[in-house]
């Protein structure tokens, strides 16, 4: 008799494909998105016609679409979707794909990510902050001035109210970016590869005070996509099955009032517990963390609310050097959306399969049975976790 | 620098009348009682709500200093490098975010007491400074 969560256990993630990624011009979104399900598929060893579910998802330069469909020539698909949950959009196509083949709604179904708000000649920082100046109706002109204009400010406000509450520092988030700066030295595809110090990350000019400039991730353009089908399937394709033991999802929609947990505790809280225990694992079997990285801050907070440090503790964990290469619980080791490419929840996502493959290179963990992937979108507004596993789930 | 200006509508008209005045408006439940910052539309139980006057004490919750460009002169610190702005619980209970125009960053403590002021932007607009 199958529980009500067997459905994660019957899918695997069993193709990926990644584009160029980074200052790429001349290519739209959906350009990218189309070459990355081509990558995914080949990847699998599959045909594009045993393709029969396709989830898209734009960035914020929009440009995806269900006619993506139609520009890769797919036929007769028995699946077709737009998600849009922001940094939370890859956990949640992986669990949608993983529902939909347990139900037989599909059984190959490919979910891409793609995005392309870099253009020559423009601060990459305009691609994500409103223009300042002229006017504004009602409460939105009330909020011009009250802030915060930016995601950025927004997760400064948060990051502060950390510091406020548990004493968290500065330079402890600065040891989460030295880490994935060292991870992302051994990652070919990372965008930014020369080491920096935490001198350097203080040094860093102020974005939005408590946050540095290498608090926060880059913008990119590029695609990442993965092709979900059977844990059955999975074992006769071309690639190592990365198989789904668990998914979550918590969007918290905090009240903003007197005793909000704000900044303090976001929704994987409880998204992080109820994907492991679907898994039927604790933080302690984890081996590898791919951790969505928008800035340092949300590192800290996410494996605080997962568990792997007490709440709190999250500042004195990433200082301790835990997440680093040869640290006890290995976060973000292809660099991450801060050093190696930022297309959403793709990025970890798409490091996670890496790692459970064993296929990391100079990069590679040396023990990759199990990684948890999270998502994140808004401001701590939208949560997705996902536990990986090497081998089906016991 | 922008000369930038708020144009009411009529969700926001009573707001901004009393802002003129320089009495802070929040909203309340209607049936519950329950209270809202002023841009909540509906109560959680889905009842309207209706405007009743804050006191304008509040306590600071947190803090942050954006270094891009100010939306007006009148917003940047008392440094002058960068726009603080600040999330303030009211009295009330509310939290609301909030400018804290011409502060000085380092002196901002963690439940510091602030009081309302207000700033005009075409129409007045609650800003919060240390009490
Ligand atoms: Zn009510």
């Amino acid at each position: 008799m199958s529980s009500t969560s067997d459905f994660a256990v019957r899918a695997a993630i069993v193709g990926l494909g990644i584009t160029e990624t980074g200052p790429v011009y001349g290519r739209s979104a959906a350009d990218f998105a189309a070459q990355a399900v081509q990558l995914a598929v080949a990847d699998a060893g599959l045909r594009m016609d045993d393709v029969d579910g396709l989830l898209v998802s734009s960035g914020v330069s929009g440009g995806v679409h269900i006619g993506l469909a139609g520009q890769l020539g797919l036929t007769d698909l028995r699946m077709l979707s737009h998600i849009s949950q922001a940094g939370s959009t890859a956990g949640a196509q992986v669990q949608l794909a993983a529902l939909a083949i347990a139900g037989g709604l599909a059984t190959t179904i490919v979910c891409v990510h793609a995005d392309a708000p870099l253009k020559p000649k423009v601060k990459s920082g305009d691609a994500y902050r409103q223009a300042a100046g002229g006017a504004a109706a009602g409460f939105a002109g009330l909020a011009m001035v009250a802030g915060p204009r930016t995601p950025t400010a927004g997760y400064a406000l948060a990051a502060r109210r950390h510091m406020n509450h548990y004493g968290t520092t500065s330079e402890q988030l600065g040891a989460i970016a030295v880490g994935q700066r060292q991870w992302a030295s051994k990652n070919p595809q990372a965008f930014f590869r020369e080491p920096i110090t935490l001198e350097d990350h203080q040094a860093s000019r102020w974005v939005v005070e408590p946050l540095h400039l290498l608090d926060c991730c880059m913008v990119s353009n590029g695609g990442v996509a993965v092709v979900v089908t059977s844990a059955e399937r999975a074992q006769h394709l071309a690639q190592p099955p990365v198989h789904l033991w668990g998914c979550a999802q918590t969007h918290p929609g905090y009240r903003m009032e007197r005793g909000s947990a704000w900044g303090l505790r976001s929704g994987a809280a409880i998204s992080g517990p109820a994907a492991m225990a679907m898994a039927g694992i604790t933080p302690r079997d984890v081996d590898v963390c791919e951790i969505y990285d928008c800035y340092t801050y949300t590192v800290l907070i996410t494996l605080e609310d997962y568990g792997f440090c007490s709440k709190g503790e999250g500042g004195a964990f990433a200082a301790s050097g835990a997440l680093a290469p040869g640290g006890a619980l290995p976060t973000n080791t292809g660099g991450g959306q801060l050093s190696s490419f930022y297309l959403w929840g793709m990025t970890p996502l798409s490091e996670a399969v890496i790692q459970v493959r064993g296929q990391g290179g100079e990069r590679q963990v040396e023990r990759h049975d199990v990684a948890v992937v999270s998502g994140n979108g808004g401001v701590l507004d939208f949560h997705s976790t996902l536990v990986l596993g090497a081998q089906p789930r016991a | 620098m922008s000369d930038f200006t708020i144009e009411r509508n009529e969700a926001s008209a009573p707001f901004f009348d009393a802002a003129r005045e320089g009495r802070l408006l929040i909203r309340r439940c209607t049936v519950c009682g329950r209270l809202y910052p002023p841009q909540q539309r509906r109560c959680v139980d889905g009842e309207p709500l209706e405007w009743v006057p804050a006191t304008g004490a509040a306590t600071l919750i947190s803090w942050a200093v954006d270094h891009g460009a100010a939306v007006a002169p009148d917003l940047l610190s008392a440094a002058g490098d960068g726009s603080v702005i600040g999330v303030v619980e009211l009295e009330e209970g509310p939290w609301m975010n909030a400018a804290l125009p011409g502060v000085d960053p380092t002196q901002l403590r963690d439940g510091m007491p602030m009081r309302v002021e207000f700033a005009v932007f075409g129409e007045a607009v609650p800003v919060f400074l240390p009490a």
